[in-house]
């Protein structure tokens, strides 16, 4: 089920509202969530229900193992298994077939690849599922002992299919206990009515003009391709940001308080900004997870005093982070994808990380301000739309990558190219406009005022009322537009 | 604050009112519609259950598809949203001087180039020929002695075929007479395998000249027959071009029109060429003509434009170029680059229009040896003069819907019936041929039909003509009422049909092959071609 269809907005959000609010009870609103996400869940991969339960069974027993573990080697132990047992079945449904073809390509062999169907938000339910065995190892929250509440973190759908990555020392308490009121179901209502108005506005059209440019009609020119990829960046920012905003304003709609995932990441002035913006819960799943641990192994920290010893003291200050840094970024480029592009591609920002923290930064400080920000808001913006070619093509990735400099091209442009960046051009405008922080600085500077001159009171009834018809208005023009037009792509399904 | 909780709830409860409305409306409907007039297709139904379905997830996706589809008032949020679409486009700010491309949603659906970059051809065998039920072994004598037997007779003394191309040869060997050796001796392109049933498939894979020998032994002595053989080399690129188009196949809008594109294929070009051929051969009492139809590109006489764009005059030279054996092409390049500046396509549609038609008809009824009836002896009806055609539906721009089209009818002058044949059976006759009730390209005959014969009594009842059509042969074929008697009309689309079967008797003045650019070098016209003699 997508949430930007009239299904989920006509039918299966208005009935869950009901079902929900029509009783008191904790347990029957905990059920009631729980029921209608495992039929979210079941309306897009029945078959696969039972693996995303069997998961939740894996981490409720390993969770129980780790606590009940008496010594630091038996919860050791207990945690690896569950960590394991997460990783191969990640490892089982998404990559197999990828691991055989490989193997395959490098050794010569003709091993049968297998064809596994990916099921839908594996990667991000396991993720979120080990956050839960990890937290309760380093003692951060304790075991949870209803499967249900478990069951509910794990599978509660809003942020299942494509994240934000949540938690469960975040929502732990809301498993429990979640404050309701009118405003916090409008708040949810608006925040759900701007991600929907993203990704039915912005990512939709967005996509169809990045399709019409990478089609190459009449040849592939320079222009069609950093066009197209410009088209392209966008739409995956609008799908990507207005999901997360859908998710966290359900989420909110019935008590929970989700992480923030996005926080206007295309104004960066360079990568490790960017990372810091773009698909926050990751890169923090990634910081606390896998990088800090790294660090901390006891193979990187013998590495780290052998080299002081024999007298490398800056290779032993920085080699530790550069080794973290690049097993976490390769894992980050194969978690997005069982594809080798996908791995480049986060190979590619772990070297521009990297550079940026040990060489860039250092340089740049030697330049005068405005040449420096010129030049790294510039590169910024060409290193992120390459990085977007890298990871748009899975196939015949070299090639494509050549026509962003002109090689294979037809030439330049062409009239098909001039016409399709003329006709979506005003939407190129506005997207790029809507990336930044612009209308959200308006309207608190017009809150602010109606603060001063009426009083907060006053000035909230007119914020409520104006953010309501902007909902209303929202969730008009996207039906529009979802029920006229069945162009309705969505990027992330493939996690 | 008391009156801040007092406004939220407020405006939760109108939400949900609303929300609720347009809910509750959606699931009562009783009477839902079935097809969408805006989008010319037929809308989801709900599925049926079956534990298939349900376990690969493809039964709730059904559901979710004819709640989309069953929206209540869909038809006015698909034009609003169509609408919306403009938004996207920067000629709310400044209009841009030159053409406006769609890319064509259908594009590459069954359309597709098959080219590689390499040009060789691959191979391909047409059905063979029949081989004649001839009684050659008797002939009469002149000198009364008794038939002579003829020790072998080969079913043609001369062939020719393009390159990449095979041809079925075969032999009658005479009482008597036996070992029927093959041999083939020539230019080292043309070989032979000897089949089965003695009959021998001559390859040519490259062009050339070479004489195939059936030789026959009787008491010791030799007797043989010839066949010689030429192969024609596959030509690719015209006069003007080195170069096979690209594939543009974006629709485009230019100045107040809407123009479809089409490519040049060097791979299906033979193809076409030898099946053309095949036909020439399979009735060889009869004409085999091909007019091919240019599409609207080809008015565009600014150079900068198109340059830019697929070019429908390079498409029929390259066609023609390939063109072999006893085939009539008519090249209507010229006539339309002639009469460029006149209404000869729809602006809102991709159809030619009937004054279009009526240059094809000309140069065809020349090259055939006739002499077409002048334009300016046909009474015109205006049939509308509001027609917005398929290009709204191709293009979905608003743009479109204000190119207004007017359809004139070049009224046949001689009475006519025309009967239309469906695949049930049935059959319907009527005395016009353009239906002037119908607003829109559909007059002409009445649309695409299977098959249906239209006769003329004035005209001589034994010349008659096959035309093989797509849409655009509809408004040709009214102008053939003013020469031949009985026109029989093939859509090869729906007609499941064994023509040689149905015409080798008939005794067919003309067979024409009238389909566009776009129809008449890509694959699936092809395999009409060759569904219909196999």
């Amino acid at each position: 089920m997508v949430f930007s269809s009239p299904f989920f907005v006509y039918i299966f959000l208005p009935l869950l509202l009901l079902l929900y609010y029509v009783g008191k009870n904790s347990a029957w609103r905990r059920g009631i969530l729980l029921v209608f996400s495992l039929f979210f869940y079941a309306w897009g991969e029945p078959v696969y229900l039972f693996l995303m339960l069997f998961s939740a069974l894996i981490n409720y027993i390993f969770g129980i193992l780790v606590g009940k573990g008496k010594t630091p080697s038996a919860r050791k132990l207990a945690v690896a298994g569950g960590v394991v047992l997460n990783l191969a079945m990640l490892g089982v449904f998404k990559y197999a077939g990828f691991a055989v073809e490989s193997l395959n390509a490098v050794l010569g062999t003709s091993i049968p690849v297998p064809a596994i169907v990916l099921p839908l938000g594996i990667s991000f339910y396991t993720f979120q599922a080990m956050t839960y065995v990890i937290d309760v190892y380093r003692e951060n929250c304790p075991p949870q002992k209803s499967f249900s509440r478990l069951l509910l973190f794990i599978t509660f759908f809003p942020q299942l299919v494509a994240g934000p990555i949540v938690r469960y020392t975040d929502i732990e308490d809301q498993l429990e206990y979640r404050r309701v009121s009118a405003k916090e179901i409008n708040d949810g209502l608006y925040r759900f009515a701007i991600g929907m108005g993203k990704k039915v506005v912005f990512a939709n059209t967005c996509a169809l003009a990045a399709e019409n440019l990478f089609a190459s009609t009449a040849g592939p020119t320079v222009l069609s391709s950093w066009g197209g990829v410009l088209f392209y960046a966008l739409q995956v920012y609008f799908d990507f940001s207005g999901y997360s905003d859908m998710a966290i304003g359900l989420g909110h709609m019935f008590g929970f308080t989700f992480p923030e995932n996005f926080d206007h990441p295309y104004i960066s002035k360079n990568v490790t900004e960017y990372w810091r913006r773009w698909h926050m819960t990751l890169g923090g799943w990634f910081r606390d997870y896998l990088f800090y641990p790294v660090m901390r192994s006891k193979l990187v920290t013998k590495l780290t005093k052998s080299l002081k010893k024999s007298g490398h003291k800056t290779a032993a200050k920085n080699l530790p982070t550069i080794i973290a840094l690049t097993v976490v970024w390769f894992s980050t480029g194969l978690w997005h994808g069982a594809s080798w592009n996908y791995v480049l591609w986060g190979v590619y920002y772990g070297a521009w990380l990297i550079l940026e923290k040990f060489v860039l930064d250092k340089a740049y400080k030697r330049l005068p301000d405005m040449l420096s920000t010129i030049i790294q808001r510039v590169s910024f913006v060409f290193i992120t739309l390459f990085g977007y070619a890298i990871f748009y093509n899975e196939q015949n990735l070299f090639t494509k990558l050549g026509h962003y400099f002109g090689i294979g091209t037809t030439g330049f442009t062409n009239v098909y190219s001039e016409s399709m960046i003329y006709e979506n051009g005003l939407l190129l405008i506005v997207a790029l406009i809507s990336c930044t922080p612009l209308a959200a600085f308006i309207m608190g500077k017009i809150r602010a005022k109606l603060n001063a001159s009426l009083g907060e009171e006053k000035a909230y009834n007119i914020d409520r009322v104006f953010k309501t018809v902007v909902v209303i208005a929202l969730f008009a023009l996207c039906t529009v537009r979802l029920a006229g037009d069945s162009y309705n792509p969505f990027i992330y399904f493939k996690f | 604050m008391k009156n801040n909780k007092f406004i939220d709830e407020l405006v939760l409860f109108i939400f949900i009112i609303l929300l609720g409305s347009v809910a509750i409306l959606n699931l009562c409907q009783t009477d839902r519609p079935t097809v969408s007039e805006i989008e010319n297709r037929n809308l989801a139904t709900m599925p049926d259950f079956t534990w298939d379905t349900f376990l690969s997830g493809e039964y709730f996706a059904d559901i979710a598809d004819f709640v989309s589809d069953t929206f209540i008032g869909r038809e006015t949020l698909v034009s609003l949203s169509k609408k919306m679409d403009t938004l996207k486009s920067l000629s709310i700010i400044y209009e841009r001087e030159g053409m406006t491309v769609i890319i064509d949603p259908n594009a590459g659906q069954g359309n597709e180039s098959d080219e590689s970059d390499d040009f060789s051809l691959p191979e391909f065998s047409l059905p063979p020929l029949q081989p004649e039920e001839s009684d050659v072994s008797e002939e009469s004598d002149v000198s009364g002695e008794g038939p002579v037997i003829i020790p072998v007779k080969l079913s043609a003394d001369s062939a020719t075929f393009t390159a990449g191309a095979t041809y079925l040869l075969s032999a009658t060997v005479g009482e008597g007479y036996e070992n029927l050796v093959w041999s083939v001796t020539g230019d080292a392109g043309i070989s032979i395998a000897v089949n089965e049933d003695g009959s021998v498939t001559v390859k040519g894979d490259s062009a050339g000249k070479a004489t195939v020998t059936a030789t026959v032994n009787k008491d010791g002595e030799a007797f043989s027959a010839e066949c010689i053989i030429t192969v024609n080399a596959v030509v690719i690129g015209g006069p003007t071009e080195e170069a096979p188009d690209f594939l543009p196949s974006g629709l485009i809008i230019y100045k107040g029109a809407a123009y479809s594109q089409s490519f040049f294929s060097a791979t299906y070009a033979p193809r076409y060429a030898a099946i053309y051929e095949r036909y020439a051969q399979m009735f060889p009492d009869t004409r085999m003509n091909v007019v091919i139809a240019p599409l609207a590109t080809i008015t565009i006489t600014d150079p900068e434009v198109s340059s830019k764009i697929s070019n429908q005059a390079a498409i029929l030279d390259k066609m023609e170029a390939a063109i072999v054996g006893d085939v009539n092409f008519v090249n209507l390049k010229n006539v339309y680059l002639e009469h460029a500046d006149e209404y000869l396509f729809f602006k809102s549609d991709h159809h030619w229009t009937h004054r279009g038609a009526y240059y094809a008809y000309s140069e065809f009824i020349k090259s055939v040896g006739m002499t077409p009836t002048p334009i300016e002896d046909f009474d015109v009806e205006i049939i509308t003069d509001k027609y917005i055609g398929s290009m709204y539906g191709y293009t979905g721009d608003e743009r479109v819907k204000s190119f207004y089209d007017t359809i004139e009818a070049y009224m046949p002058n001689k009475e006519l019936t025309m009967t239309i044949f469906r695949n049930d059976g049935k059959s319907s006759t009527h005395n016009f041929c353009i239906n002037t009730g119908i607003k829109g390209y559909t007059a002409f005959i009445s649309g695409d039909h299977p098959y249906m014969i239209i006769n003329v009594p004035e005209n001589p009842q034994d010349k008659s003509i096959l035309v093989i059509k797509d849409s655009y042969g509809n408004a040709f074929v009214p102008y053939l009422t003013e020469h031949y008697g009985n026109i029989i009309v093939i859509d090869p689309r729906h007609v499941d049909m064994n023509i040689y079967e149905e015409f080798k008797d008939y005794g067919l003045t003309d067979i024409v092959f009238m389909v566009n650019t776009s129809s008449g070098n890509t694959k699936p016209w092809y395999n009409y071609l060759v569904n219909l003699i196999d």
